[in-house]
């Protein structure tokens, strides 16, 4: 039942996400979907970086792009809580199938996963070529960014499902906090070094930062501004692993919690005309 | 007459004390979460341009854009989606059928709106000057809020039409407006001047609102600042015009879709 439970909840993921256009139209919609941001990065390393070659212009670009592929996958897999209780009113139904809740979000992450990762292939096709990005390409470090980094994206997720759960009333305002939070020190567009003290730590421990450091380290085979330059790649794949796997059983253990709190207080159908 | 502009001022002032009451007291925590949402956003394009060692003035253009923004985000998902929201909650139909204007309802909503922006967007200027320690030039404060103004009318004018517009979609609509945030906050140059997407990318954003006002507020509230794309003075000029021209033809727009709602009765279903 896990299996099937988990190919359905994938299916669900890509259907809920895509079949409210045509399929042509849709790719175009992801195609498009982090243009805005590449264009930032352009646009701003071009007029004052004045150089479209350097590592810190990469460094933001693919940093941008990384950071929209796990930053989505997390928003929407967290969101899923209140587009099934809240809009499509089926939370309920789902909890009590066959399926476990968990097995459902992680294929709503997956499918999400799948979308965002054909959205930002589609883009690299034309940057690479159309900027002359020469790049170095890693297989290992690709791999494991992905299937790790999703782990820890999801931990982050769960962690947020989990709260969703348990609000009653639709929390968007806590995504405002998150996405513009989450962007500053993910180090998804400038190294985490000039951070003050603090978020510095901050940054280096987050998960979505070694993550991001470690995709752009699949293109690059190198670190592309101070941030863990000099570090041998075994102590950086050491804390690239251990922060997401730390993000995945903390997201987890709440998810769990509130799951069961959430059935005993009744806030499975509870909707506020969100 | 008196009649229907009482009905007219009561349907706005009604629109306006919810939106405005609601969100003091019912939704403190969003107002605190969306300040210190927009400004996280804002504090991580001022390092971003720290990073690449732009001169200092660039700060204050991105706090300008970060005080700006939570207009943006309330015209898109407050205004040009509400009548698409009150039609999912089975609201529309009972104001379409109520002696209540719905240019009324819309204008209270826009009060209502730019009266709870103002409040966060305030406390992020506030938050940023105080955290980035930026000073602004400000030699005349009446034409500021004058040039805001107008920046406003215009970008509200907009957001009416969107919302009529928006009508016409229906589960698309949450990733057309998704699709539409990201690139308008990119052309109108929230975090960098207008003027870098140069002349003829200028020229065509300058039918958005929010370029031409945020352009001209810097030239009026940033130092040394050199990368305007108009003079401010051609720019509230346009600006006018084009807050007439939306104004026009939002009205126009609102009235056919309350007479296409009231003949054919689809409009204003929920789940169509």
């Amino acid at each position: 039942m896990g299996m099937k439970g988990l190919i359905a909840s994938v299916y669900i993921g890509i259907q809920v996400e895509s079949n409210w256009t045509k399929k042509p139209l849709y790719l175009l919609y992801l195609f498009a979907s982090p243009i805005a941001s590449i264009f930032t990065v352009i646009i701003i390393y071009g007029m004052l970086g004045g150089n479209l070659k350097s590592d810190l212009f990469y460094f933001a670009l693919f940093g941008s792009l990384f950071y929209y592929f796990l930053a989505d996958t997390f928003f929407n897999t967290a969101f899923s809580v209140i587009d099934d209780r809240e809009h499509y009113r089926v939370l309920k139904y789902i909890i009590v199938s066959k399926t476990k809740y968990f097995t459902y979000t992680l294929g709503r992450g997956v499918g999400k996963a799948i979308l965002t990762l054909i959205s930002i292939t589609m883009n690299l096709l034309w940057i690479i070529p159309v900027l002359k990005i020469h790049i170095n390409f890693q297989l290992f470090p690709l791999i494991a960014g992905l299937s790790v980094g999703f782990v820890g994206a999801l931990g982050l997720a769960l962690a947020f499902s989990g709260y969703y759960l348990l609000s009653i009333r639709s929390e968007t305002s806590l995504m405002d906090v998150l996405f513009g939070g989450l962007f500053l020190i993910s180090g998804a567009m400038f190294s985490p070094t000039i951070l003050p003290g603090f978020l510095k730590t901050l940054a280096t421990y987050f998960p979505l930062t070694s993550t991001i450091e470690m995709l752009r380290f699949a293109f690059f085979d190198k670190h592309l501004s101070q941030f863990l330059a000099g570090t041998p790649f075994s102590q950086f794949f050491g804390l690239f692993l251990m922060t997401n796997l730390i993000s995945f059983v903390v997201g987890f253990m709440l998810f769990e919690l509130a799951l069961k709190s959430a059935i005993k207080k009744g806030y499975l159908d509870i909707t506020t005309a969100f | 007459m008196r009649k229907k502009i009482d009905i007219f001022i009561k349907t706005a002032y009604a629109r306006a004390y919810v939106r405005v009451k609601g969100q003091l007291t019912r939704d403190l925590n969003w107002i605190l979460a969306s300040v210190a949402g927009a400004f996280l956003t804002m504090a991580t394009y001022v390092y971003l341009y720290k990073s690449i060692g732009a001169p200092e003035e660039f700060a204050g253009i991105v706090l300008l854009g970060g005080f700006m923004t939570p207009y943006w985000l309330n015209v898109l998902w407050s205004v040009a989606t509400q009548l698409y929201w009150e039609k999912e909650m089975g609201n529309l139909q009972l104001i379409i059928l109520s002696p209540a204007p719905l240019s009324a309802f819309l204008l209270g909503l826009t009060i209502g709106g730019i009266v709870q922006t103002t409040i966060r967007s305030l406390l992020v200027l506030f938050v940023g000057i105080f955290v980035f320690k930026i000073s602004f030039a400000v030699t005349n404060i009446w034409l500021v809020i004058f040039v805001f103004i107008v920046t406003l009318l215009a970008l509200y004018g907009v957001g009416m039409i969107f919302s009529s517009l928006f009508l016409f979609y229906g589960r698309e609509l949450w990733r057309m407006a998704l699709l539409v945030q990201e690139p308008v906050t990119l052309v109108s140059g929230f975090y960098f001047p207008v003027k870098f997407l140069g002349a003829l990318g200028a020229g065509i954003v300058s039918l958005i609102p929010l370029a031409l006002g945020l352009d001209a507020l810097r030239q009026l509230l940033v130092k040394n600042f050199q990368f305007y794309f108009l003079s401010w003075k051609t720019e509230v000029l346009i600006l006018i015009a084009l807050g007439i021209i939306f104004g026009f033809l939002a009205i126009k727009m609102l009235n056919y879709i309350e007479i296409m709602a009231k003949k054919e009765g689809k409009l204003t279903l929920k789940w169509e």
